[in-house]
This record gives structure tokens, C-alpha cells and sequence, in this order.
């Protein structure tokens, strides 16, 4: 009886753990009792529990776990890159293609007019919306790796925590399975759902120790973060070029050791791949694109000479030119933004009709300037856009069939260890039933004590 | 197989999502009747329709080119046309002047005519195109033609971009036109070939530039008078003829300021020499409306293009960027019914236990 009503006990623990997350169902093994020799006969003396275990494929969790990482990894990476590709959207906004367009075909008004001061206003201010469009861009980009840097931040603080659960729930394992035995179910789970976790932010390799049932955890191939009941913590600090690193505290206070580079999955491993690989690229690109026209318009523009007959200076200038070229380094030249006049359109001085530099500028759209001659402005940045938006397709299109997979596998898990109510309550009616027949004997026992008692009264 | 509660629930979960998910998308298309959202919906479409909006916009501008090239060389054309009148007016003249039996006007009162003829060539020559001198070349802010028919303007030809890489000068020069120097082969006015595009060219042609105007300073002062005062206009009224081209060029200003010397003077016979270079004078004048209408017709063919250009452009952006309704409308309602099957069987598939059954 005192056993069906563990049973009984069991089942509705795994009832109620029903929806906890990374629960296994439990179950009763029962085994029977030595049984009584009695001369030729064995006699059966009744049944005891042999274990209370957990119902769990180790297998399949390790490849749930691997699995999740690389799901966590891929999420991440879709999430960043839909980002990225928002920032070149020009689908619903006007963008980059737009003021690139804009900016010559100012220069193609100019040259139709060449005298006139609303043809050179209208350079000007494209001009200005060019930049501040480069500028735009960047700022937009560069924002994405801040957010990276963030993300890296909060969850390197995360692994720490479950780092800290982790060396925690491996006491708790070792002081339960003293004894040898492997019944600390609910820690287990646990453990295992903590590792996941983990997992899902970093690339983590673990071992169990049979032993003591210990897992010792080493993230990065690198940094061992737990060991036993000991744990250690991983650090974030800025670089100067404005990098989340990642380092590892060999031990409390002690010294640190870079190890960013040694994560390549899970969510900080997709967060440094979009943050130094396409983000950077990205800026890169626009740096050359920006890059490239301002130094072909200044070359142009200094070949010219302006309304005031003066030679032409530089069309954009750098807003501080001590500073190496940079996007947000760029801007109009303060001469023209003054004065309009000074844009040169004309080949000679002295001469108000002249557009052969206005024409020799907005010609450079269709030539092929960017990457030695190999794309035009317009080829170049396109292609980067197609780049982005082929980068994001197939990370979302990988995230989808992770997914699936992953989908796929947490059914098999959840067919082997996930609780069934209709099990459970069919369990319970078992269990039930046996309790009544365990009582019932108890029962006929009592009664046929009390008939021989009674023996002598008839 | 083992179906635990927690995998119904998940596998509900999914498919919910993956119909919404699903439905999303289409609104979305419905909404924006766009098929192309943003560049991971179709990466190599965006590029071509980043292109064919700069295509396009550029097209534009190409055409606004055109516009403007167009009602420059009409106003041109319109002016060269009342100079054409003009001469043959002087013509008549003339001819009514070198009849010594004339119909009683004495040369006199045909010399003030002349006179004024003459001045109204200077006021065709100056005129203007909105703020701009049309026949100045470059100098298009002041006035070329003194009103003794000196150029002030330069030989500067206005290039307008009307396709991708290729231009079209819109404004004739005035020393061509009414002085008759520099005249391409069988006397038309030239038409500037080599546009620089590049910084490289543009030096070149910076330095070909200050060349050739040096060689034509030196020509000039090497340049004898052969007539006394007396017959001040003729002494250039037919320039030399150009050793390259062959083709010789008339000072309109100075044939009819030689026709009108040639009436007060009443030099019969320089009034009769002056036929002959009105004669020319009118045919330059024509060749160069020749010109100004061939360019026209070449711009108006070139905008022609750029408007079909323009709407397949659109066309083919369309195809690449655009939601076919029928097709998103037909889907959405596809979706929603599987959305709506979904949700009923997950309420009946969800809903049903065990325990209902153990009473």
C-alpha cells in the first residue's frame, strides 16, 4: 500500500510538472520482493520500488541542445540581418539610391543653367542631402553594432548567472546520488535545462563526471566555467575601436585572457558574426562608395572654374581635416554652403554659360569608378543591397528549417519524456485499483483474523 | 507513438503560428500591393529596381534636358528666321538700288532703310533666351554684339546630356553664325565634337583650348587690310576661305554696313557686289536654321524614345515590385480557411482528455 501510494505520489508530481520547462516524466519501477523459500515453493512476498527514475533519452537531449544553440545562434543572426537590411530598405522610403540619383541630376540641372542661382541652390542642397544621407546610413549601421555590442554584454551576464545555478545545481546532484545512484531526477532536469540555456547563448562543451555526477562546463573551447561546485566568470569590456570583448577571469580579480574570437555559436556567437563581419563590411562599403564620389567630384570640381571666376576648390571638404576620411567626417566645403557661386561649372573663366566640369560631374554616374573601374556608383551600392538582402533571405530561410528540425526533435523528446495526462490518469487508475485490492486484503486479512478468533465461539 | 500533452500543445502552437506567419505576408502584399517589401523578399529583383528607379529618374532629367535644349533652339530658329527675313529685305533693296532706274527712291532714303536693317540684325544677334544670351557661346551673360558687329562672346558650345553618355550642343555660336569664322566643311556652323568626361580630358582640352585660341590671335594679326577706308565694311565681308574646310565664311554685319556705305556713297558697283554677298549671307543664315532644325528633330527623336523608355520602365519595374492582386486575394483566403481549420480542430483535438471520460 505504502508503495502504490508512492506511485500515486509520482503521478502527481508528474502531473503537476506537466508544463515545467525541461521536466521529464518520472516513473516507479517496481520490482518484486526475494520471495520466502518454503520447501519445494518459492513464495512471493510482495513487491518494493527499486527506483523512481526519470524517463529521458540522454542522446537526444545533447542533440536538443546542439540543435537549440544552433537555432539560438540562427535567430540571432536573422534578427541582426533584418535590421541591417532595414536600414538599406528603400522599398517605402526614399534612400541612398535616391539621393545618389538626386545629387547628379542636380548637377544636370546645372548644367543646363549654369548661370542661374536656383540650378547651383539645388546642387547645394543635394549636396547636403547626399551627405547627410551617407551620414544617415551609417549612423543607422553603426547602431546595429551597438546593439551587438549589448547584446553580447547582457548575455555574457547571463551565462555567468547560470554558470553560478550550474556549479550550484551540481552540489545539490552530489550530495543527492552520495549513494551512487542516479536519482536526483528534478536536479537533473534542471541541469540539463540550465546547460541548454546556456547553450543557447555561447558554444559550450561539457563532460560528466560519473563519479561524483558532476558536469564540468567549458565555454569557448576556452574558458572552463564550471568545475564541480566551482564556478568562474566571464567578462565584457569595450575596446578602444569601440568592440565588446569578451574575457575570461582566470580566477577572482585575476588576470584576463581575450577570448571573443573563440565564440562561434549561440546568440554571442551570431552577434559577433553580424557585428565584425556584415556590419562592418557594410560600413566599409559605404566608406569606399562615400569615398570614391567625394574625391571624383572634388577632382572634377577643382578642374572648374566658379561664377566669381575663381578656379574651382574642393566640393566637399572633411569638417575636420585632421582627422583620417570618414563618413561622418564628411561634408559640403563651408564656401559653397555660404555662397552658391562658387560652385565651378565652367571650363574656363569668364565664361557664365560654360557646363563642361557640371557635365564632366553628373557624368561620373554612369562610369565605372568603384573597385577599379569595375561598377558605377549606382552598381555598387545596388549590389550591396541585393548582398544584405541575400544574406538575410538565406539566414531566414536557415532559421526556418532549424526550426523545423528543431520542432521535429523536441517532438521526440517530448514523446519519450513529455508527461501525457491520459497516461497519467489511466497510471492513477491503476495505481488506484491496486491500492483498493492492497486494502481490500488488508481487509480479508483482518476478516480471517477474525474468524479464527472466533474459532472457539462456535 | 507516446503523444505527451506538452507536444499537442507545441504542435498546436506551430501550426497556428506558421498560419499566421502565413497571413501576415499576404496582408502585408494586400496592403502595399507590393510583392517586394524589402531585399531579402526578392535580393537580385531590388537591385534591378534600384536601377530602374535611377533609370528612370534619370530619364527625367534626360528629358527636362531635352525641353530645355528644345525651346533654346526654337528660340534660335525663331530668331535666325526673322534674320533670314531681314536680309532679304536688304536684298530687295539692293536690288531696287542697283537699278540705276530705280522707282524713284534715291539711295539715300534706301541707306536709312538699310540703316535700320542693320540695326535690327544687331538687336537679332543680341537676343536672349530667358536671362541668357543665346548666340554668346559661353559669355551668355553679356550682350556678344557690339553695335559695330564686334563678337564679345567666345566660341563656347552649351552640351546637354539627353541620353546616357551622349550630349548635344543647343546654343550656336554667334561668330559663326553672323561672322562666318570657323565654319565646318560646306559652311555650316560646327558642331563641337570632343566633350571631355573625364578630369584626364578635360586638362586637354583645357590646354587644345588655350592652343588653338593663341593660333587664332596670331592668324588675326598676320591678317592684312587690303581696301582703303573709303570702303570701310568690304574689307572683310567675305573672310578668307579656311584652307582646312574649304568654306568661306560672310560677315552678315559688315555686308549690310557695306551695303549702306555703298548707297551713300552711290558706288553702283559695290552695291552690285553686295548682291552677291547677301546671296551668301542668306545661305549661311539657312544652314545654320538647317542645323538648328536637324538638332531640334534629333532631340524630339531622342525624347520620343526616353517617354517609351520611361513607361517600359515602369513596366518592368512593376513586374519584379508589384502584388498580383487576384493571386494575393485568392491566397489570403486560402490561408484563412486553413487558419480557421486549424483553430477548430485544435479546439476539439485540445479540449479532450481522459478525465472527462473517468466520472
Amino acid at each position: 500500500m505504502a508503495l502504490n501510494q508512492s506511485a500515486i505520489q509520482t503521478t502527481s508530481h508528474n502531473i503537476t510538472n506537466k508544463s515545467t520547462e525541461g521536466y521529464s516524466r518520472q516513473k516507479v519501477d517496481f520490482q518484486t520482493n526475494p520471495s520466502v523459500g518454503e520447501g519445494r515453493y518459492q513464495i512471493g512476498t510482495g513487491v518494493r520500488m527499486a527506483n523512481i527514475s526519470r524517463v529521458n533519452n540522454p542522446w537526444i537531449e545533447k542533440q536538443l541542445e546542439t540543435e537549440n544553440s544552433n537555432f539560438s545562434r540562427l535567430d540571432q543572426k536573422a534578427q541582426a540581418l533584418a535590421r541591417l537590411e532595414s536600414t538599406m530598405n528603400e522599398q517605402s522610403v526614399k534612400g541612398m539610391n535616391d539621393s545618389i540619383s538626386n545629387f547628379f541630376n542636380s548637377f544636370r540641372e546645372l548644367a543646363n543653367t549654369p548661370e542661374s542661382a536656383v540650378a547651383r541652390t539645388q546642387v547645394r542642397e543635394a549636396g547636403m542631402g547626399l551627405v547627410k544621407q551617407f551620414q544617415d546610413a551609417h549612423r543607422q549601421i553603426a547602431d546595429v553594432k551597438v546593439d551587438m555590442n549589448k547584446n553580447i554584454e547582457f548575455a555574457i551576464a547571463q551565462v555567468n548567472s547560470l554558470a553560478k545555478e550550474i556549479s550550484g545545481t551540481n552540489e545539490k546532484i552530489q550530495q543527492i546520488e552520495i549513494n551512487g545512484s542516479d536519482t536526483a531526477n528534478d536536479e537533473r532536469d534542471h541541469r540539463d535545462m540550465l546547460l541548454k540555456k546556456m547553450s543557447e547563448l555561447v558554444n559550450i562543451s561539457y563532460a560528466e563526471d560519473k563519479k561524483t555526477g558532476m558536469v564540468n562546463v567549458t565555454a569557448g573551447k576556452a574558458a572552463v566555467l564550471v568545475a564541480g561546485t566551482t564556478h568562474s566568470q566571464l567578462k565584457t569590456a569595450s575596446a578602444p575601436s569601440g568592440q565588446m570583448l569578451i574575457l575570461h577571469e582566470l580566477s577572482p580579480g585575476g588576470s584576463q585572457l581575450d577570448i571573443t574570437d573563440r565564440f562561434t555559436q549561440g546568440k554571442v556567437g551570431a552577434a559577433l558574426e553580424v557585428r565584425d563581419q556584415t556590419t562592418q563590411g557594410m560600413l566599409d562599403n559605404l566608406n569606399d562608395l562615400a569615398y570614391n564620389i567625394a574625391n571624383e567630384v572634388n577632382r572634377a570640381h577643382r578642374e572648374g572654374y566658379d561664377r566669381q571666376n575663381i578656379a574651382g576648390s574642393n566640393f566637399f571638404e572633411l569638417a575636420n581635416p585632421a582627422e583620417p576620411f570618414s563618413v561622418e567626417n564628411l561634408k559640403l566645403s563651408s564656401e559653397i554652403v555660404k555662397d552658391v557661386s562658387r560652385i565651378a561649372a565652367a571650363a574656363k573663366p569668364n565664361a557664365p554659360g560654360d557646363n563642361t566640369v557640371a557635365n564632366l560631374i553628373h557624368n561620373l554616374q554612369g562610369r565605372r569608378m568603384m573597385e577599379d573601374g569595375k561598377y558605377s556608383y549606382d552598381d555598387f551600392y545596388n549590389s550591396k543591397v541585393s548582398e544584405i538582402g541575400i544574406l538575410a533571405q538565406r539566414s531566414t530561410s536557415e532559421l526556418d528549417s532549424q526550426r523545423n528540425t528543431l520542432e521535429q526533435l523536441t517532438n521526440i523528446r517530448e514523446s519519450i519524456s513529455g508527461v501525457s495526462l491520459d497516461e497519467e490518469a489511466a497510471k492513477l487508475i491503476e495505481y488506484q485499483k491496486s491500492f483498493e485490492a492492497s486494502a481490500r486484503l488488508v481487509t480479508t486479512a483482518d476478516e480471517m483474523f477474525d474468524t479464527i478468533l472466533n474459532l472457539k465461539r462456535l | 507513438m507516446r503523444v505527451s500533452d506538452k507536444m499537442q500543445q507545441a504542435q498546436v502552437l506551430n501550426n497556428l503560428n506558421k498560419n499566421r506567419t502565413e497571413l501576415s505576408n499576404l496582408q502585408n502584399q494586400a496592403s502595399s500591393l507590393k510583392k517586394v517589401t524589402k531585399p531579402s523578399d526578392d535580393p537580385i529583383g531590388v537591385s534591378r529596381i534600384l536601377q530602374s528607379r535611377t533609370d528612370s529618374s534619370n530619364m527625367t532629367q534626360f528629358d527636362k534636358n531635352i525641353f530645355l535644349g528644345k525651346s533654346f533652339l526654337e528660340t534660335t530658329e525663331t530668331v535666325l528666321s526673322q534674320m533670314g527675313d531681314v536680309i532679304v529685305r536688304a536684298k530687295e533693296l539692293a536690288l531696287q538700288a542697283a537699278n540705276d532706274t530705280n522707282a524713284g527712291m534715291p539711295r539715300e532714303m534706301i541707306a536709312s532703310e538699310v540703316e535700320q536693317i542693320y540695326n535690327s540684325i544687331v538687336e537679332l544677334s543680341n537676343r536672349r533666351f530667358g536671362e541668357r544670351y543665346i548666340f554668346a557661346g559661353h559669355k551668355t551673360t553679356e550682350a556678344p554684339f557690339t553695335k559695330e558687329g564686334k563678337y564679345t562672346g567666345d566660341n563656347g558650345q552649351i552640351q546637354i546630356q539627353n541620353l546616357e553618355g551622349q550630349f548635344m550642343p543647343i546654343n550656336l555660336v554667334g561668330s559663326q553664325v553672323f561672322l562666318g569664322e570657323d565654319l565646318s566643311y560646306g559652311g555650316n556652323v560646327s558642331r563641337e565634337q570632343n566633350i571631355p568626361l573625364t578630369v584626364e580630358d578635360l586638362q586637354k582640352f583645357k590646354i587644345d583650348q588655350i592652343e588653338a585660341e593663341f593660333q587664332k590671335e596670331e592668324a588675326q594679326e598676320h591678317q592684312l587690310e587690303t581696301r582703303g577706308p573709303a570702303n570701310v565694311g568690304s574689307v572683310q565681308r567675305i573672310s578668307e576661305r579656311d584652307p582646312v574646310t574649304n568654306a568661306r565664311g560672310v560677315n552678315v554685319f559688315q555686308t549690310i554696313m557695306g551695303l549702306e556705305a555703298a548707297l551713300r556713297a552711290n558706288d553702283k558697283l559695290g552695291i552690285q557686289e553686295s548682291l552677291d554677298t547677301l546671296d551668301q549671307a542668306m545661305n549661311q543664315v539657312n544652314l545654320a536654321r538647317a542645323e538648328v532644325g536637324g538638332r531640334t528633330n534629333q532631340l524630339i527623336a531622342t525624347s520620343e524614345s526616353i517617354q517609351r523608355g520611361i513607361v517600359d520602365n515602369k513596366a518592368y519595374n512593376s513586374q519584379i515590385e508589384d502584388a498580383d492582386v487576384f493571386q494575393v486575394m485568392t491566397e489570403i483566403n486560402k490561408s484563412n480557411q486553413t487558419l480557421e481549420a486549424t483553430l477548430s480542430t485544435s479546439q476539439k483535438f485540445m479540449s479532450q482528455s481522459l478525465l472527462d471520460f473517468l466520472r
